[in-house]
Order: structure tokens, then C-alpha cells, then sequence
């Protein structure tokens, strides 16, 4: 049983952010239900795109945030839509969304309306750039707000280098994390006040927490985060470097007065021992760029895997650098739980990323495959007691699909 | 009062991960002591360099994970130190490690161990390649598992150009936050069940979860997951470009049908709205250097606030590429709750990066500052109930500082 099991979520998301944090309620056991506007989640879009681009009618990204749910169409800019959404947050623990907070108003379901209807509500607020503030309408996007705006991705380019492109969803997904965080404390605080509440978190603010190392220097010294340069890293042995086949790992020489004597065995370089240029970290900050190249060098002639074993029989410390793909044949990443077994329409099974908590007594199964728009609707409604007349009269009128 | 209060947490954390994890419930109001072993948590030898750096013995990020907490310093290989560290857990509702779990087991501090001793204890366990498996004692750190063995920095660099170097605690602040997520699920279940029980999350988990979106389009599709090169993105329209002054704006048009029209407007080249090389999502694709390369020379004519102000007239979707100290004066992350004001040792207040969740509902300050090494030890063996006799006796010992 999972640590939400009997906990009703009601998500109105759009694209990733509200979505992943109610996708992770429900592979912790909630039983969540989408609401989609007649036209669906945009992010359902992405299906024409794989259908034209390689011939294949699925949406791999969309899946991962949406499995486990049922889905309900409804227009709630009608009287009759918001009726039917009112009748859902009667019967549920948390509402999870990330409409911007202009339609939220206009629709009457802000927080502040809610709330006061709904005391026991827990109420998930995720947004670009926070609840208050001169720009608290404008869109967003994890690449805009979290991965632009927050100093993320400047902070890994170099001087006078353009920034790089993000990954779909990457600081989404964080803000999904951060927001079942939020709503799983907020159930456990309900269950000693009675009451509900509630949280917000934003793109802007997971980016500003992921560079809160940076960030922290910031406020207090004035430092500017530079990106460090792999020819000349401040550490030389905590780095980027390629072997032979092409393929790259990074040395972990993060406390390198231990790890440096260790690194001499595996590289063979007993002489660096005494060269006055690498003694020790300050000798080997200064001299960086030459360590870099003469590392470079020496990683040429051997393969990762040749350097991998060298390596793991000295006790340097490493890690490769995967791309993506790699990881699905990576042992290790199905051991620590990276993969998760999910139904599909037609009945059958198959793997997809996993949500990044395990609870050891419970074993995370999703039970219901991605919805279609508006796939259990009916089924919905008859549960709030709606009967046959009255839902085929609203879907006439085209209040539901 | 927030939601973890009356919560109390025994953090055994080294570094960023562990400690962050008990940051951000230290944040949410509970009541977190730090154990450190006698030569103290290795993150806070980072203040020695942040003084030759700055001349000033601070050491910022050690200051943001590790504010709100009391400090004990404990020799927990000693028998005596092992008895007060159990007696502390026995007290406690949350254990959180980020040590390894080989040495967890070798010092009798294992999931296992515990949990049979401490049927309530949420016992929280953050590793970098999870519990089980040949790899699961490999010595970790985010730059290794999370942001190169995850296929974070692989994604971020195209073809051909060096991995970008991770910012410190990148990868750990994510992870402490997910631990942090699945620690106040936990709670919640042990107040209905009235049982503990263990939670874990690792670097790798929450690095393949934040590049789930690639991650499942390569299990699904078979797809590699190949860095995007600006010169010829996807969708032009989703992509860093630089203005006359230098500084870089992110366009946010990623449904590109409904924003083409909106950004060539603002641009005043109404002209090539209906171009047959750019009218549509997929001849863009094809064509996206072509358009970048247009795109490049207009959005060179005019300096970011002159393109800031076009855009916002014209409801073009944008964010700036900041830098990470740009936040701090930015109106909008401070509305957001980007800071928060944390008291420091000599009494006076400092901000600080505040954790991602705000729950409007409880609000919660830091209350105290980041601890020195041990410095809370006499007064949290007090609260142990520990004479002054067996204080002055395990001091002498060497088993407590």
C-alpha cells in the first residue's frame, strides 16, 4: 500500500510541471483524476509531432507524467463544467495546478476562492514566477523561467560561448518534485489540524534552489558565477577527459589531496609525485592547463572500459558521462530503481523512467495505462452520482466530451 | 508554525545531499540536529577556501543547507558514541543519511538495523546509486552520478564541444529534495498506520527522473539523445538569442503555429509569416538555419531592454538568460520567494536562497543560524535527559566533542 493510497488528487495541468507532481502521487498510491479542457493537455500535441516526423502515433514524454490517471474532459468555463469540477474538489484531498493565476481568477478557481470553500483542501499552486508581483501572469516554461531566468544556464557556459539548449522538462520535473514535497506535508500537517492549506512553488524557484550554491555566494560576496573551462578547471583532477574509444567519464578528485596519491597508481605517473608543478592543489590550480593537456594525452591511449578497471582496482574515484540512451542498458540505473513497469491500452507491459522515490515496503506498480482525453468521463460522473440523462444532455451541450 | 513541526530529524550528512534534505525540513519547521563526526562534516572545509578567495571565513553554501539545525559532534565508532547517536535516534520521528551504505552497515547504522530497533522511524536513505548492486558503495558526488552518469551533461553538449561543468550541488539539492518529498509522505502514512518505515531516492534516480522526457523517448523509440545545436534547432522559435548589448533572450515559442505569427510581428518582419521556407512547425525544422540565421540579425539590432519592451507590447513569450547573481536584484524572484532571512551567529539577520515550497497556510523562518561543529552538543545531550556527570565523562572519552 502506498504511503497516499485513499488520497483523491484533482489535477488541472497543462504540459509537465502539474502533471509530474500528480503522476508522482499517483505512484505513490493517490487516486488522481486530470481534468482536461474538450481539447486536452497541449502536451497530447506532441503525438502528431512523432506521427509525422517518424510514423509512430505515441507520446513517450506525455506517458510518463500522465500513466496512472483517469481522465475527464470538461469545458469549466461553462456554468455546467464548473459545476461538475466543483463537485470533484468536494470529494478530493488535494487540487493540483499550473494555470496561470489570471485564469485561475477568472475562472474562480484561485486559491483563495477554493480554499474558503473547501477547508480541508490541499491546494498546490505551481507556477513560472510565484503568486505576487508585476509579472506574476507572464508564461513561463521550465527553459524560461527555471533554465533562463534563474541563472542555470548561464552558469554553464563559458564566456562568450552561447548557453546550451535545455532538455524537455527538466526543471518541470524538479518543480513536480518540489510540489508532491509540498502537498505531502501539507496532508500530514492536515492530519494533526483538520485543515487543509496552501503551498506554491515555482519554476523560478527550483532554479534558484538548484544554483543555490552559487546563489548563496552571490548574496553574501558579490561573486560572479563564471562556468569553469575543462582546459583549465580550478581542480584539474575533478574533470572532463576522453579515452581512446571516444567515449568520457569525469574524475571525482573532489577531496584531492587523498585521491591524488591514488590517481598516480592507476595513471602510472609515479614521477608526478614529485613534480613541483602538481604537489599539491594550490601547485596544480595554477598549473591546470598543463595537467589538463598532459591528462589528456595519457587518456588517449587506453579505453574507458581499459581506464574503468585501472580505476575501480586503484580506488579512483569516477563516473561515466552517459548520454541518456546509455542508461537504459546500465545495470546499476534498473538496480536503483531508474524503471517502471506500466500497463499499457492494449494490456501489455513495458518499462518506462520511474519517479525518483522507492518506499522500501511499498513496490511503486502504476495500475492504469495513460489516458486517452476524457477516457473515464463517463465513468467519473457516474461516480459523483450524475445519472445517464444528465450526462448525455452535458455532453450534447458540449459541456463534457 | 509549519508543517513539520514537533518533527524531530537526526541528519547524519556529509557534504550537500544529506544535509540538504535536512535543510529543507529544518525550513518546514522541524527540529533537526546535525551529527558530525569529530573532524566535522568535510562540506565546511570549504570555508578555507572561500577565505583565500574572498579573505573572509564564510563559507555560504554550507551556511544554506545547514541554517536552522543544532550540531552535536559524536565519535560514533566508539561504543559510547554509538549509545548517544541511538539514544538520539530513538528519540527522533526522521533519520537522514547520505553516507554510504557499506559504512552505514559497518557502524550498525543500516536501514535494516535501525528500522527492527525503531519500528516509527522514517528512516531516509540518499545514495548515489541506490541500495543494491554490485556499484552501490562506489564513492558518488551529483558531478558523478546525477549530472555525467545520468546523461544530464552528455545531453547539454553537442557533438564535438566538452561537457559543461556542473555548478556545485546541483544534482544534491534536487536529490535532498526529493528525499525530503518522500520523508513527508512517509510521515503522512505513519499517522495513519503508526509505522515508519525506509525511504530512498539517489543521484541517478533523480537524474534519469529530471531527463525522463529523453530517457523514455529513447526506451520507446530507440532514440539517442543528441544535444541540440543552436545554429539549427528543432523549433527555431525555442532558442537563446543575443541582442545588440550582449545580453541573450530566450524565445518561449514552443507551440510554434500560435507564436510565429505574434514573434515575426513584434520582430516588424510581417514578411515572413507566410514564407514558405518558415510557414509552418515542420518546414521550420527543415529550414531552422536558415531562420536562426535571420533570427540572429534581427534580434541583433536592438539591446535586450529594447527587444524586452517589443516583446511584452506584443505578448511575445521570452525569458532573459540571467546570471546567477542577477537574481538577486531581481524584483520578481524576490516576490517569488526566491530569499529568505536567516539569523546568523553574531545576531544579526543574513538572506539566504529559501528552499523551493512556500506553504502560505504555515509559514516558517529559520529560527537559528547555521551551527558550528558541535555546538549545540551539551545542550542536546540535556535534552537527552544526560547528566552533567556523564556529559563531562563521554567528553573526556573522546566520544562526544
Amino acid at each position: 500500500m502506498g504511503p497516499m493510497e485513499g488520497i483523491k488528487v484533482v489535477e488541472m495541468g497543462f504540459w509537465v510541471a502539474a502533471p509530474a507532481a500528480a503522476a508522482i502521487l499517483s505512484d505513490w498510491g493517490a487516486d488522481v483524476i486530470k481534468v482536461e479542457p474538450l481539447t486536452g493537455d497541449p502536451y497530447r500535441g506532441f503525438r502528431t509531432y512523432f506521427e509525422v516526423t517518424i510514423g509512430r502515433a505515441e507520446n513517450p514524454p506525455f506517458e510518463v507524467d500522465n500513466r496512472g490517471k483517469r481522465g475527464i474532459a470538461l469545458d469549466y468555463t461553462t456554468e455546467e463544467g464548473k459545476a461538475i469540477l466543483m463537485d470533484l474538489l468536494a470529494d478530493a484531498d488535494v487540487f493540483v495546478t499550473n494555470v496561470r493565476r489570471d485564469a485561475l481568477l477568472r475562472n474562480g478557481l484561485d486559491h483563495e476562492t477554493l480554499s474558503k470553500r473547501f477547508p480541508r483542501l490541499v491546494y498546490a499552486c505551481l507556477t513560472a514566477l510565484g503568486l505576487e508581483g508585476p509579472e506574476v501572469n507572464r508564461p513561463g516554461f521550465d527553459v524560461g523561467m527555471f533554465w533562463s531566468r534563474s541563472g542555470v544556464a548561464a552558469s554553464l557556459a563559458l564566456p562568450g560561448q552561447h548557453v546550451a539548449s535545455q532538455r524537455g522538462g527538466m526543471g518541470d520535473h524538479m518543480t513536480g518534485v518540489a510540489a508532491a514535497a509540498g502537498i505531502s506535508a501539507a496532508l500530514f500537517q492536515r492530519e494533526r489540524t483538520g485543515k487543509g492549506q496552501v503551498l506554491t512553488t515555482a519554476l523560478i524557484r527550483l532554479g534558484s534552489y538548484m544554483m543555490s550554491f552559487d546563489l548563496a555566494c552571490a548574496i553574501k560576496f558579490g561573486l560572479e558565477t563564471v562556468a569553469a573551462d575543462r582546459f583549465a578547471p580550478a581542480n584539474p583532477i575533478t574533470n572532463y577527459y576522453m579515452a581512446k574509444d571516444g567515449r568520457q567519464f569525469v574524475l571525482l578528485g573532489v577531496e584531492p589531496d587523498r585521491l591524488w596519491p591514488v590517481m598516480l597508481r592507476a595513471f602510472d605517473k609515479p614521477e608526478w609525485a614529485e613534480d613541483p608543478r602538481y604537489v599539491d592543489t594550490f601547485t596544480r590550480a595554477e598549473h591546470t592547463r598543463e595537467l589538463v593537456a598532459e591528462l589528456d594525452e595519457l587518456f588517449a591511449t587506453r579505453t574507458r572500459d581499459e581506464w574503468a578497471a585501472r580505476f575501480d582496482a586503484e580506488g579512483v574515484w569516477w563516473a561515466p558521462v552517459n548520454r541518456v540512451d546509455e542508461l537504459v542498458n546500465d545495470l546499476q540505473a534498473q538496480l536503483a530503481g531508474c524503471f517502471v513497469p506500466v500497463p499499457q491500452q492494449d494490456g501489455s507491459v513495458r518499462d518506462m523512467p520511474a519517479t525518483p522515490v522507492t518506499f522500501l515496503d511499498y513496490t511503486v506498480e502504476p495500475k492504469l495505462p495513460v489516458p486517452e482525453v476524457g477516457q473515464h468521463t463517463e465513468e467519473i460522473l457516474v461516480e459523483l452520482g450524475m445519472d445517464w440523462d444528465r450526462i448525455i444532455e452535458l455532453k450534447e451541450k458540449r459541456v463534457i466530451n | 508554525m509549519g508543517p513539520m513541526q514537533g518533527i524531530k530529524v537526526v541528519e547524519l550528512g556529509i557534504w550537500v545531499a544529506g544535509p540538504a534534505c535536512g535543510g529543507v525540513l529544518a525550513d518546514w519547521g522541524a527540529e533537526v540536529v546535525k551529527v558530525e563526526a569529530l573532524t566535522g562534516d568535510p562540506f565546511r572545509g570549504m570555508g578555507s577556501f572561500f577565505e583565500m578567495l574572498t579573505g573572509r571565513p564564510e563559507n555560504p553554501p554550507f551556511e544554506m543547507d545547514n541554517r536552522g539545525k543544532r550540531s552535536i559532534g559524536i565519535d560514533y565508532s566508539t561504543q559510547d558514541g554509538k549509545q548517544v547517536l541511538l539514544d538520539l535516534i530513538g528519540g527522533a520521528d526522521v533519520f537522514v543519511t547520505n553516507l554510504r551504505p557499506g559504512a552505514l552497515r559497518r557502524a550498525g547504522l543500516d536501514h535494516e538495523t535501525l528500522t527492527e530497533l525503531f519500528p516509527r522511524l522514517v528512516y531516509a536513505s540518499i545514495t548515489g546509486l541506490g541500495l543494491e548492486g554490485a556499484e552501490a558503495d562506489r564513492a558518488s558526488y551529483d558531478v558523478g552520478m546525477f549530472w555525467s552518469r545520468a546523461g544530464v551533461a552528455a545531453s547539454l553538449a553537442p557533438e564535438g564541444t566538452p561537457i559543461p561543468y556542473q555548478r556545485g550541488g546541483m544534482g544534491d539539492h534536487m536529490t535532498g529534495l526529493t528525499a525530503a518529498a518522500g520523508v513527508a509522505a512517509s510521515l503522512f502514512e505513519r499517522s495513519n498506520t503508526g509505522r515508519g518505515g525506509v525511504v530512498t531516492t539517489s543521484l541517478i534516480r533523480v537524474g534519469s527522473y529530471m531527463m525522463s522526457w529523453d530517457l523514455n523517448l529513447a526506451m520507446r523509440f530507440g532514440f539517442p539523445t543528441v544535444a541540440i545545436d543552436r545554429a539549427a534547432p528543432p523549433n527555431p522559435l525555442i532558442s537563446s538569442y543575443r541582442c545588440a548589448d550582449g545580453r541573450w533572450v530566450y524565445l518561449l515559442g514552443l507551440e510554434g503555429d500560435r507564436h510565429w505569427p505574434v514573434i515575426m510581428g513584434a520582430l516588424g518582419r510581417a514578411d515572413l509569416i507566410g514564407d514558405p521556407r518558415f510557414h509552418d512547425t515542420f518546414v521550420r525544422a527543415t529550414n531552422a538555419a536558415e531562420l536562426v540565421r535571420e533570427l540572429d540579425a534581427i534580434l541583433a539590432t536592438k539591446s535586450r531592454s529594447e527587444w524586452a519592451a517589443v516583446f511584452d507590447e506584443h505578448d511575445v513569450w521570452w525569458a532573459p538568460v540571467n546570471k546567477v547573481h542577477d537574481l538577486v536584484d531581481d524584483p520578481q524572484a524576490r516576490a517569488a520567494g526566491c530569499f529568505v532571512p536567516v539569523p546568523a551567529q553574531d545576531g544579526s539577520i543574513v538572506e539566504m536562497p529559501s528552499s523551493p515550497v512556500t506553504f502560505l497556510g504555515s509559514q516558517h523562518l529559520p529560527s537559528i543560524p547555521s551551527p558550528e561543529f558541535g555546538q549545540h552538543t551539551e545542550e542536546v545531550l540535556l535534552d537527552l535527559g544526560y547528566d552533567w556527570d556523564r556529559i563531562i565523562a563521554l567528553k573526556d572519552s573522546g566520544a562526544v566533542n
